[in-house]
């Protein structure tokens, strides 16, 4: 057999003729690490797929990459699916892939592993920046679906809870495609266009896919730079969003969210009638200190009987003036005593004095003391004086002591 | 007093506050019987909102918020 001569071009169209024409090579599902993955600023992505066997070039285009709900990244293990077919420019095989799945994980579980860990360390879900809820909502902006079983029973539940709030629901569509523009377009209405005093977005039940726009980027830091707290509340209560985290506070159910946004009417109530009593009893308490009060003093022996009051004063005050009489007679009497003794100690030296005694000073008829027998002559006139007075006298006769007879 | 103006979470307020002042036992009787005046008036105003409110619930549409349609 003549061998024929073929340029490297034709040869690489006849592989890659076979290759195409064969039907398992254009269905593949591939299992493999990835490596020396790089995304060109086309979109398009280039990587190696490898075992420990062998290894394969592998590119997925833009188109398919857009698709990919998660990042590829080097030893990530995972199922390639597309097919096999040669670039003639380098007279390469490799693998066209359109669908990308990690192995083990879903492609939607590890996007949102991976998303959740890329905004936590962002610090978007930090406890310390959510904003409390208002405990007592005027408006509540409610985004849902306006057709569903959420928005049922947060009207339902809301409503009978706390009436006084209003409920505004910004239909929105929850699943698939569009629907992530619209939650974020309620979130701007609630936040900013006509603000609301908290908000709850969320939904019903369903699969992972149904409850996916909830794990969008977008909504999540939507969420975070919302003025209006945000309530979230997406699925059941097993199902996590990234939209859970995001949101300053998470409710298990839509239900639940109704409750966390409203404060219920029958505790109000009890509040009410309980501050009443409060206040009443405050009233009483007081009252009744006062009347204590009142009654301590009037109980009182002064105010019981004031006259008591005045009696014993006035007992008191005899008792005083009397003591004050007595010590005043007791101070005069003293010094009378006293100067009884003085003026006995002068009198015993007063000539006068010994006249008291029963004496007589007789004195001539000039005024001198007569202290002899010789002072006089009979005849004479004389004066005696005695305590109370004088007496006239005349000298009838004399007798000087010794019988010596001068008369 | 503004009282027609007052929210319902500010009477609320107001009447935690008339309730700690009366506890405190500092106000003078007069004032404490204006303060239970007042306190009551409140909770009867409270109480009359809550109990006549009616669910208000609107949608809002291309042309504002328009009343919410019923549900089945």
């Amino acid at each position: 057999m003549e061998r024929q001569i073929i340029s490297v071009t034709e040869l690489n169209l006849y592989i890659k003729a076979k290759l195409d024409g064969d039907p398992l090579l254009s269905g593949l599902l591939v299992r493999g690490e990835i490596s020396n993955f790089k995304r060109y600023s086309s979109g398009h992505c280039y990587f190696t797929l490898k075992d420990a066997g062998g290894a394969v070039r592998a590119v997925m285009f833009n188109s398919s990459a857009q698709r990919l709900k998660f990042d590829p990244t080097d030893g990530m293990r995972v199922i390639a699916g597309g097919r096999a077919s040669v670039y003639e420019r380098d007279g390469q095989y490799q693998l066209y892939i359109t669908s990308l799945e990690p192995e083990g994980v879903g492609a939607l579980h590890l996007a949102y592993e991976q998303l959740k860990e890329k905004l936590a360390g962002e610090g978007l879900f930090d406890e310390s920046i959510k904003k409390p809820v208002p405990r007592y909502p005027k408006r509540i902006g409610v985004i849902t679906s306006p057709t569903g079983a959420a928005v049922r029973d947060i009207i339902n539940i809301a409503g009978r809870r706390f009436p006084l709030a209003e409920i505004c629901v910004y239909p929105a569509v929850v699943q698939g495609e569009g629907s992530v523009p619209t939650l974020l377009a309620g979130l701007e209405y609630f936040g900013f266009t006509s603000p609301a005093d908290v908000i709850i977005i969320g939904r019903g039940g369903g699969s992972i896919e149904d409850l996916w726009s909830f794990n969008s980027e977008d909504l999540a830091r939507k969420i975070r730079s919302s003025p209006v707290p945000v309530i979230s509340a997406v699925g059941h209560e097993t199902d996590f969003t990234i939209c859970d985290f995001a949101a300053d506070m998470r409710a298990p159910t839509p239900s639940a969210a109704a409750e966390c946004a409203t404060p219920d009417k029958s505790e109000i109530i009890t509040l009410l009638s309980s501050q009443s009593a409060h206040m009443r009893k405050a009233v009483q308490r007081r009252v009744d200190i006062m009347r204590e009060r009142l009654e301590r003093v009037s109980s009182s022996n002064m105010m019981k009987n004031p006259m008591n009051f005045i009696d014993d004063r006035r007992i008191y005050l005899d008792t005083l003036s009397e003591k004050i009489v007595a010590g005043a007679q007791a101070g005069i009497e003293n010094k009378r005593l006293s100067l009884r003794g003085v003026a006995a100690a002068l009198g015993a030296l007063n000539p006068l004095a010994v006249l008291s005694r029963g004496y007589g000073a007789v004195f001539s008829g000039s005024g001198s003391l007569i202290k002899s027998t010789d002072d006089i002559k009979i005849g004479e006139t004389l004066k005696i004086k005695i305590s109370d007075g004088e007496i006239d006298a005349a000298v009838t006769g004399k007798r000087h002591k010794g019988g010596k007879n001068n008369g | 007093m503004a009282e027609k103006k007052m929210s319902f979470e500010e009477a609320l307020a107001r009447l935690e506050e008339i309730v700690g002042e009366m506890d405190s036992g500092k106000a003078e009787l007069d004032k404490l019987l204006e303060l239970f005046e007042e306190g009551t008036t409140l909770v009867r105003k409270c109480k009359k909102e809550l109990d006549n409110a009616e669910k208000k619930i609107k949608l809002v549409t291309e042309d504002g918020e328009t009343d919410f349609p019923p549900m089945k």
